[in-house]
């Protein structure tokens, strides 16, 4: 399953003249991970959103395993709810009046013929796999406030992994953390990351971090890719 | 012997209607979140409007809605109902003078919820009933409690509308401002006294309710 986005889109903004505007256009491949590197504000995220549904681009196409999400030809726009995206926001979005159990099992679904008890007895099981996964067992009944940013973020991951996306998003991930905990989190999350098999598309203004994930990497100019190629040879 | 029967009216009208306006009024408030434009605009003037017009004016639509010639008071005589003069039409009364303040409260409460929150639900999959219920209200749910409390405090204290479609019933549709407005007006200052004290404690109390669950929550 592999995600492509090839998207036009202008928007006025009020403190520039001109409006801004974005036209990407990339593929990433199952269990790739993808790095969009720029400056703030060139439209990294406004990409993110545009896969997501957050925003709809003004023409262009978004697919993901040959299923249309966005088709501007077509007419065609998924609700955000039915693309299974994964999109994990550099404030963590936590829901803060939850529980990490509670946040962690938001995006779990009833399949279709589950019980209502074999679904409870479902989701208690992926919780505990998840809070395993990502080493945050002691947390399950803690509020988000009262957890470090680190953890925070772990929440948020497993959160993502749990509702099952089929792609997934990552904004600024480690923006929100010190140096030393992006260290020790680094490898787990990569290897977490390429074992869901998705296609991920991860978006940073920094190129180190970039680059101890991303086997490519887009860079991303007020709008526009600059140049694409393995971020290992590739060096400015 | 002293007619209590006020107090029992006025407690009952005033916590269904505010129970309905909280409903009402939330559902408003997000149905107006998500217009876009002139027609939200126009919405957002007509939810409101009664803040602004005279109790009097609201009583006079009533009536003509709801009277046996309106149109939802014929359709409701075909059932053999009638709300005019009935503790019903003071249940009305309050929803519709109290409904503004609920859903101006609801509207900014909601408008303050944090739209990440908002899209990381969708993202999880999560239908647009269940953001709402489950992410939306729990967040805004401090400001939507203090509408449910100025709707109380506002549904107690209605008198221009209900004088005119509830009318002054002792023991059917006299609720406590219009029992203080009877009394005072026939000179039995003694009654008025007391209608008086008990509205203040109960103004007093409602709002020292309401600002103690927020104290408590901020902790």
């Amino acid at each position: 399953m592999s995600l492509s986005i090839d998207a036009q889109l202008s928007i006025a903004k009020k403190t520039h003249s001109e409006p801004f505007t974005l036209d990407v256009s990339f593929t990433v491949g199952n269990g790739e991970i993808l790095g969009l590197l720029g400056p703030s504000g060139c439209g990294k995220s406004m990409t993110l959103k545009c896969i997501a549904g957050i925003i709809n681009p003004d023409k262009g196409k978004v697919q993901l395993g040959g299923v249309a999400l966005f088709d501007g030809e077509k007419g065609i726009s998924l609700p955000t709810r039915q693309r299974r995206v994964g999109y994990l926001f550099q404030s963590y979005a936590l829901f803060p009046h939850m529980t990490v159990a509670a946040n962690i099992c938001c995006g779990m679904t009833r399949m279709p013929r589950e019980s209502k008890e074999q679904y409870r007895h479902r989701c208690r099981e992926e919780l505990r796999v998840y809070l395993e996964l990502l080493h945050m067992e002691q947390f399950a009944q803690s509020y988000p406030r009262h957890l470090s940013g680190g953890q925070q973020q772990r929440v948020a991951l497993a959160r993502l992994l749990a509702s099952r996306p089929d792609a997934i998003l990552l904004d600024e991930p480690f923006s929100a953390l010190d140096d030393e905990l992006k260290d020790s989190i680094d490898q787990e999350l990569k290897a977490t990351l390429l074992k869901t098999q998705c296609p991920v598309v991860f978006v940073s203004h920094n190129a180190q971090e970039i680059q101890r994930y991303c086997s490519r990497t887009l860079h991303l100019v007020h709008g526009h890719l600059r140049q694409a190629g393995k971020s290992g040879c590739q060096q400015r | 012997m002293f007619d209590l029967s006020p107090l029992s009216i006025s407690l009952r009208a005033a916590c269904i209607a505010t129970f309905i306006v909280f409903v009402l009024g939330t559902l408003a408030a997000r149905l107006v979140l998500g217009l876009k434009g002139k027609l939200a605009s126009f919405v957002d003037t007509v939810c409101t409007l009664p803040l602004v017009l005279p109790p009097t004016v609201l009583g006079f639509f009533l009536l003509v809605l709801f009277g046996k010639h309106g149109p939802l008071g014929a359709l409701l005589s075909q059932f053999g109902q009638s709300i005019i003069f009935t503790w019903y039409a003071t249940v009305l009364a309050a929803v519709v003078v109290s409904f503004p303040l609920m859903y101006r409260s609801a509207r900014g409460a909601l408008e303050q919820v944090n739209s990440e929150h908002v899209w990381a639900a969708r993202t999880l999959g999560m239908r647009e009933g269940s953001v709402f219920l489950r992410i939306m209200l729990p967040e805004a749910w401090p400001g939507i409690m203090a509408g449910i409390t100025l709707s109380f405090t506002r549904s107690l204290g209605e008198f221009g509308a209900t004088l005119m479609i509830a009318g002054n019933i002792p023991g059917k549709t006299q609720t406590i401002p219009m029992a203080i407005y009877f009394a005072t007006s026939s000179g039995d200052m003694r009654t008025a006294w007391i209608w008086v004290g008990l509205m203040m404690l109960l103004s007093f109390l409602s709002l020292g309710f309401s600002s103690y669950l927020a104290a408590r929550r901020e902790q």
